[in-house]
């Protein structure tokens, strides 16, 4: 039967505050704390996190990739792609971006589940990664979330949590929507959505679960449902009627916010990360209809726990440092022009180099050289070259933070990092407090967003400080 | 090498502009105000220039003369004659001149022309420190570097392994800025204190504003003949000689930050440009045997990297060396009596030719205030690509 054997999970570290919003709108809870993507963050960037994180530093034998989000990057390109590149996946991989609704991250754990019970998939990867958009002084400011889960899908012995069944329905519904190109959700009557559309279409979709599997509400440890708020979330508990104890004390909407077609991915990886084998666990994605599948936690469940799941993030949590910094990372105040030079045809061509990471080591003389040239460096051998994907920790040999380039926080910190297994990394910092840099600093690779030359996304490691 | 230039070439006429901010002037009206003072003072017309070097590093990053030969030829009618561009980053203008330098040591050529230019502020300064590597260049590994950053991190780990601090870097700075103050050509002619560099504003982190060149026009050039001719033909009682020259490519320009074997204390191009130059014209002891030198100071962690580099001191003494007094004016090597890139600025293309062309003078004697009395024997040193390659050439009187 087809299973999780692998989770991860990413939340951006900053945070916007609801103090911080308050001061400049004059309302919005003081105790909101919204995690927000950076400047170089976007669903690939945070998508790539979550993938890494469940996948491994290269290696993988995953052979298809769904990619869920609604507000993927590219609106017309693939966007997981982009992905399967950096996260070093095989090149003989399948790749589909879902989206539409916030139930894409569920309605891509079924297909994946489907293709890997029907063989036409050994290893499946799901990711689902949201940068959701709000306008300056609107209530969802405060109560969305940015960020990214992944989860692996095979057969076998390393299944940590059997998918036993899932349900799908479908309801043309108008609760909330985005036309293309608007940078704001809107929602319809809030009293008529939330009784007709949550809570009517929530309670259908575990309650059709139920009544296919023939299971009671008894047999389920952990009930995972999708809200836009808390309050919704607590009127669609209240009416689905299992015990208090299936219900997360502190649910991901109350903590974080909501994550969009992340969200219940995000809710599932937090809670198989806490599982006990022999669990029973639904987990219900909403829109238009809706997807509830139950899971159960095999006696390898607890191999989950090794992730980088949402613990890992949160505890990096930081608050932004202004209003202002909020409005750059999202691009709402204007900044310099400058247009980096960029070409397709390069990125192209060095795509092993810049996404994934290959080095070249030099048969003849073991030279580890990275960006590799075609003649070594060290002793002259002309393609000679076996490849080496980088390693992703370093500390830092030396670094600058300059003030120059352009950049939303006023500085760029550049740094050379010796790289554990060998070669050194010169890029870009990121997630760093300035003054905490030194030499001798541990830091690993993240993927981000370098800029937008050309009209379209470049993306790059950068080094983000590491434990 | 199984070749060696000492005694082949003579400069015998050297002109260089004032150097600043030259709104008025245009890359032509540089290259021939520079090209006709050397002109004048060797004594030759264009009509005896047989061939000429055109060093320009970045025609096209900041205006659009200078992509070819054709420029200089242009300016300075030197039509139909051979006349070619040469760049190599920040040792452009010295490459001219070695190019140059090379055709009449090989026979080819009696008399020649090398001239530096660059005219950088058509544009604002920000566009050449940052747009060449943001607007062009690699669209990864260059996006974050600026030239200061590239020797901020020099700056940081020669900190780290030497525990020098930014009052070592300081030091250069004010001396620079005193030899820049007696130099009528210099961009900046102003005296600064060790107290006005450390209040400066940060630019690259622990560099601060004075710590960097600015960003200049100007233009230099030289006139080179076979040695013999020199007094055979021109009546020279007093020239100058390059006794010897080296050119070193060790590090790639994007690669050298990413390479495991670049030590960031030091420059791998100047020392072998050096051991070049100094094997050519019998050099054992620089710091005896060099009466004075100009050296690239970009940065002024860079003057810092080239004493140690070019074997005044030993590794770790660059900054005790200025500190003490022994590389200013009256003291025992002054180095960059011009003010350097530092106060006479940087005109990318310009300044290996103006250095070549600054020693000329201080060798000939016509530095005025700033003469190194009785100099025989001078150094002169650029870095470029940032450190991937270096040039130098060791002149001396007849």
């Amino acid at each position: 039967m087809a299973g999780i054997t692998s989770v991860g999970a990413y939340i951006p570290f900053h945070r916007l505050g609801g103090e911080t919003v308050r001061s400049v709108w004059g309302a919005g809870s003081p105790k909101a704390s919204r995690p927000l993507a950076g400047f170089d963050e976007d669903p690939i960037t945070m998508g790539v996190e979550a993938l890494i994180n469940a996948a491994g530093w290269g290696d993988s034998v995953v052979d298809s990739l769904y990619f869920a989000s609604t507000s993927h990057p590219y609106a017309e390109k693939s966007n997981a792609s982009v992905l399967a590149a950096a996260a070093d996946l095989p090149e003989t991989l399948f790749t589909l971006d879902a989206g539409g609704s916030v139930r894409a991250g569920t309605s891509a754990l079924k297909a994946a589940c489907d293709a890997i019970e029907a063989g036409s998939s050994q290893s499946a990867a799901v990711v689902a990664a949201e940068k959701r958009p709000s306008l300056p002084g609107s209530p969802d400011e405060l109560s969305l979330c940015d960020g990214a889960a992944a989860v692996l899908l095979g057969k076998g012995e390393d299944v940590a949590a059997e998918i036993e069944a899932v349900y799908s329905w479908s309801e043309d519904f108008i609760d909330r929507w985005r036309l293309p190109g608007e940078g704001a959700v809107s929602a319809g009557d809030a009293k008529f959505i939330q009784d007709y559309g949550y809570v009517r279409q929530s309670v259908a979709t575990v309650e059709g679960l139920l009544n296919q599997t023939g299971a009671t509400r008894e047999d389920i440890a952990r009930v995972l449902v999708y809200a836009p708020d808390a309050r919704t979330h607590a009127a669609i508990t209240r009416k689905l009627g299992f015990p208090d104890s299936a219900y997360p004390e502190n649910p991901l909407i109350a903590r974080l916010g909501d994550s969009g077609a992340a969200a219940p991915l995000l809710a599932l990886v937090d809670a198989l990360q806490s599982a006990e084998p022999g669990e029973h666990i639904i987990v219900a994605g909403h829109g238009s209809g809706g997807e509830a599948i139950l899971l159960r936690a095999t006696d390898k469940v607890h191999s989950l726990r090794a992730q980088r799941g949402l613990g890992w993030s949160v505890e990096r949590a930081q608050p932004i440092r202004n209003y202002g910094q909020w409005l750059k990372f999202n691009g709402l105040s204007p900044e310099e022009e400058i247009r980096p030079f960029t070409s397709p045809s390069i990125l192209w061509k060095e795509n092993r180099a810049t996404m994934r990471l290959m080095a070249g080591v030099c048969r003849a003389c073991g030279e580890l050289q990275y960006p590799r040239q075609q003649v070594c460096n060290a002793c002259g051998a002309r393609d000679e070259w076996d490849e080496r994907k980088l390693g992703r920790r370093g500390k830092i040999f030396t670094f600058v933070h300059d003030y120059l380039p352009p950049s939303p926080e006023g500085f760029i910190t550049m740094a050379t990092v010796e790289l554990e297994g060998g070669g050194r990394f010169y890029g870009q910092m990121t997630n760093h407090v300035k003054d905490d840099v030194h030499i001798g600093m541990e830091c690993e690779l993240t993927f981000r967003l370098l800029h937008q030359g050309d009209g379209y996304y470049n993306y790059f490691w950068k080094l983000r400080p590491a434990d | 090498m199984s070749g060696n230039i000492a005694g082949k070439v003579a400069i015998i006429g050297a002109g260089i502009t004032k150097f600043g901010e030259l709104f008025e002037q245009s890359y032509n009206d540089l290259v021939v105000e520079a090209a006709f003072e050397a002109y004048e003072d060797a004594g030759v017309s264009g009509d005896d220039v047989e061939a000429a070097w055109l060093g320009t590093y970045l025609p096209l990053g900041w205006g659009f003369d200078g992509t070819g030969g054709p420029s200089l030829a242009e300016a300075l009618n030197l039509y139909p004659k051979p006349v070619s561009r040469v760049a190599n980053y920040c040792t452009t203008g010295m490459e001219a001149v070695r190019m140059a330098a090379m055709a009449v040591a090989s026979g080819m050529h009696d008399v020649v022309l090398a001239v530096g230019a660059e005219k950088m502020r058509e544009v604002p300064p920000r566009g050449s420190l940052v747009a060449q590597h943001v607007e062009k260049l690699h669209p990864m590994y260059s996006k974050g570097r600026t030239a200061p950053g590239s020797f901020a991190v020099l700056a940081r780990r020669y900190f780290e392994e030497f525990g020098a601090d930014k009052e070592d870097l300081a030091e250069v700075a004010v001396k620079n800025h005193y030899h820049g103050s007696l130099n009528k050509r210099a961009h900046f002619r102003k005296e600064i204190t060790k107290e006005q560099v450390l209040k400066a504003p940060p630019v690259t982190e622990p560099l601060g504003l004075y710590d960097c060149c600015p960003t200049t026009d100007g233009a230099a050039a030289v006139v080179l003949c076979r040695a013999e001719l020199a007094e055979t033909r021109f009546d020279k009682k007093d020239y100058v000689l390059i006794d010897g020259m080296g050119l070193s490519c060790a590090t790639g320009y994007i690669t050298t930050a990413f390479n495991p074997r670049f030590s960031f204390i030091g420059f791998e191009a100047t020392r072998e440009a050096a051991r070049q130059a100094y094997e050519q014209s019998g050099v054992t002891n620089p710091r005896e045997e060099i009466d004075v030198a100009e050296v690239h100071d970009c940065f002024t962690i860079t003057e810092i990297l080239n004493y140690e580099d070019l074997g005044f001191v030993e590794k770790g003494e660059g900054p005790g060396f200025v500190k003490s007094g022994a590389s200013r004016l009256g003291g025992e090597l002054p180095v960059n009596t011009s003010g350097g890139l530092k106060s006479c600025g940087h005109p990318i293309g310009a300044t290996g030719a103006r250095v070549v062309a600054d020693l000329t003078h201080q060798l000939l004697g016509r530095c005025g205030d700033r003469q190194v009395k009785g100099a025989k024997r001078a150094l002169g040193h650029t870095l470029g690509g940032p450190g991937a390659v270096s040039s130098v050439f060791v002149l001396s009187k007849n």
